[in-house]
């Protein structure tokens, strides 16, 4: 599955659009990796816990639009675009959102 | 002991009534997506040429959606624990696809073929920092493309 | 340019939205937190009663009555309670200095100890007793509490707790009702071990001091026939913050049997006492 936020992808041709898919996610740390970044904040530095939670989420949401591209036959999602919103405290939303299409080699 | 009896019933009546909730929310939503299957929502930016002369409205659609007790709590037990929040994952479903519709239905009222450039703002309101999710609300904003009222005649 | 869809395409279902068994989910989370919180609890515990009883006495902050009002009679009583207290000491040598304050026109027969060696008895109790050794023995209760340092070891466990609940850092979410509720469970079961200990040792202190243990069960005998459902409130608290509910009937029990084949003469209290304390 190519995914790419630009809306044409060099050397290959859309064939067909197959409209917006979507993938989602809602994770926590839990409260171990909350206490340490408390610590941070006083000290300053990346919160390591928080990258690693942001990253595997927009993994996991990357993996359901995935899921849903494939579920309509499309070989590509195309302009996908991330947003992230804290949703409560320690949890936070990864949502990604894109066209999904069929590629074919140019 | 009263206590013990006020959490539970709250959690009772949250889990019941949340429930019950979304899953008539989920239906609707079906029955809606299903009618405005043929109003395409596209993330694209540039129109495709058969639209090139279509007059283009912003259109919107938003909703705010609440938790109950019953998602609360479990939010809040995973939060200790960490991993993933189901409980707000189908709030925030339900959140995002009626926006969308309403985004649609302000466009099907235009007389709009097709929304382009669709995007989405999540924000969590009603609630401080400390606690948890109080409410959540989406907004859902793209262009309708109408076919011109000349073209339309002609 | 690009061929468009007919329509919106229909993605199955559940992936942005997995309608995982959330009751199991919540309910075995719900379990390892009070499990977390019931081991915790009992660390809390077990090094509380480690660690009081060895801080200084006299770094334990002195908690007493606001001033009150004391009348001649007041102060009579106060004086009195005080005698009775050391006289209830006399044989233990290491005993922590024990004070004891009256506390008038307080209907609610009651007496807790607080830290610094502080005993408050309110007026309710004298109602609540025939003899002296019946109000001896609520005053030996508390004053084992403080000797055994009851009140420090309960402050150390509820900092403990209050830490506990900082670091969950969910002070006012469900989960943080829940765990709440779990830690005061274990507090109660750790103030009802204390309450059992307490009433041993007073028991002992009384037959030191009066040669039986008659009378012992007098205010618990009141308290039952009260018929009210108010809990016992013999209590080591902070300032009467704190109270435990240890089940009244089972402690009489536990005194009755000691007081079974004991016999002697009960000690009235002073007439002057009497006269004064009669209203209800």
């Amino acid at each position: 599955m190519l995914i790419s936020n630009m809306e044409i992808v060099p050397g290959k041709t859309i064939v067909r659009h197959m409209g917006m898919v979507q993938g989602s996610t809602v994770r926590a740390k839990h409260v171990g990796r909350d206490i340490m970044a408390g610590f941070k904040n006083v000290f300053g530095g990346e919160l390591k816990g928080y990258t690693e939670l942001l990253s595997e989420s927009r993994d996991e949401a990357l993996q359901r639009l995935t899921e849903q591209a494939t579920a309509i036959g499309a070989n590509a999602v195309l302009n996908v675009r991330f947003s992230t919103s804290s949703i409560a405290a320690g949890a936070s939303e990864i949502f990604v959102y894109g066209t999904a299409v069929i590629l074919e080699d140019a | 002991m009263s206590g013990l009896l006020i959490f539970l019933f709250l959690l009772l009546t949250g889990y019941l009534s949340g429930r019950w909730l979304e899953q008539r929310h989920y239906r609707s939503i079906l029955a809606r997506e299903a009618a405005l299957r043929h109003l395409l929502v596209l993330p694209v930016r540039v129109p495709a040429n058969e639209h090139s002369q279509h007059d283009s409205t912003l259109v919107t659609g938003s909703v705010v959606v609440s938790v109950d007790y019953f998602k609360t709590v479990a939010a809040s037990l995973r939060n200790v624990f960490g991993g993933r929040v189901g409980a707000y994952e189908s709030l925030l479903d339900r959140a995002r696809r009626e926006a969308t519709l309403r985004m649609q239905e302000e466009a099907q009222q235009l007389g709009a073929d097709i929304i382009y450039n669709v995007k989405y703002e999540t924000s969590r309101i009603g609630e401080n920092d400390a606690k948890g999710l109080g409410s959540v609300e989406v907004l859902a904003y793209g262009t309708a493309l109408t076919r011109p009222a000349h073209d339309a005649a002609a | 340019m690009m061929p468009l869809p007919e329509s919106n395409p229909q993605p199955p279902e559940g992936i942005n939205n997995r309608h995982e068994s959330v009751l199991a989910d919540f309910l075995l989370l719900a379990g390892a937190l009070l499990a977390l919180v019931l081991l915790a609890s009992w660390l809390i515990g077990l090094s509380a009663s480690w660690l009081g009883p060895r801080i200084p006495f006299s770094w334990e902050p002195s908690v007493t009555p606001e001033t009150r009002f004391l009348s001649e009679q007041d102060l009579r009583t106060e004086k009195y309670l005080n005698a009775l207290a050391a006289r209830l000491l006399q044989n233990q040598p290491d005993a922590v200095p024990v004070i004891v304050h009256w506390l008038p026109d307080t209907p609610e027969a009651n007496a807790a100890a607080t830290t610094g060696g502080h005993i408050v008895v309110t007026s309710g109790l004298l109602g609540s007793v025939h003899s002296e050794n019946g109000l001896a023995m609520v005053l030996a209760h508390e004053i084992v509490h403080i000797q055994e340092r009851h009140p420090a070891i309960l402050m150390l466990e509820q900092l403990g707790h209050s830490l506990l609940y900082l670091v969950l850092g969910m002070s006012d979410s469900g989960a943080g009702w829940l765990a709440q509720s779990g830690g005061n469970a274990a507090l109660m079961t750790f103030s009802r071990s204390m309450e059992a200990t307490a009433d041993r040792k007073a028991l002992q202190l009384l037959q030191d001091c009066y040669g039986h243990t008659v009378g012992a069960d007098e205010f618990f005998l009141s308290v039952l026939s009260d018929n009210d459902d108010q809990h016992l409130q013999t209590v080591a608290g902070l300032g009467g913050l704190f109270a435990s509910h240890p089940d009244t009937e089972d402690r009489l029990r536990q005194i009755t049997a000691s007081i079974a084949g004991n016999s002697g003469d009960l000690t009235p209290l002073p007439a002057w006492l009497l006269s004064a304390s009669d209203q209800p």
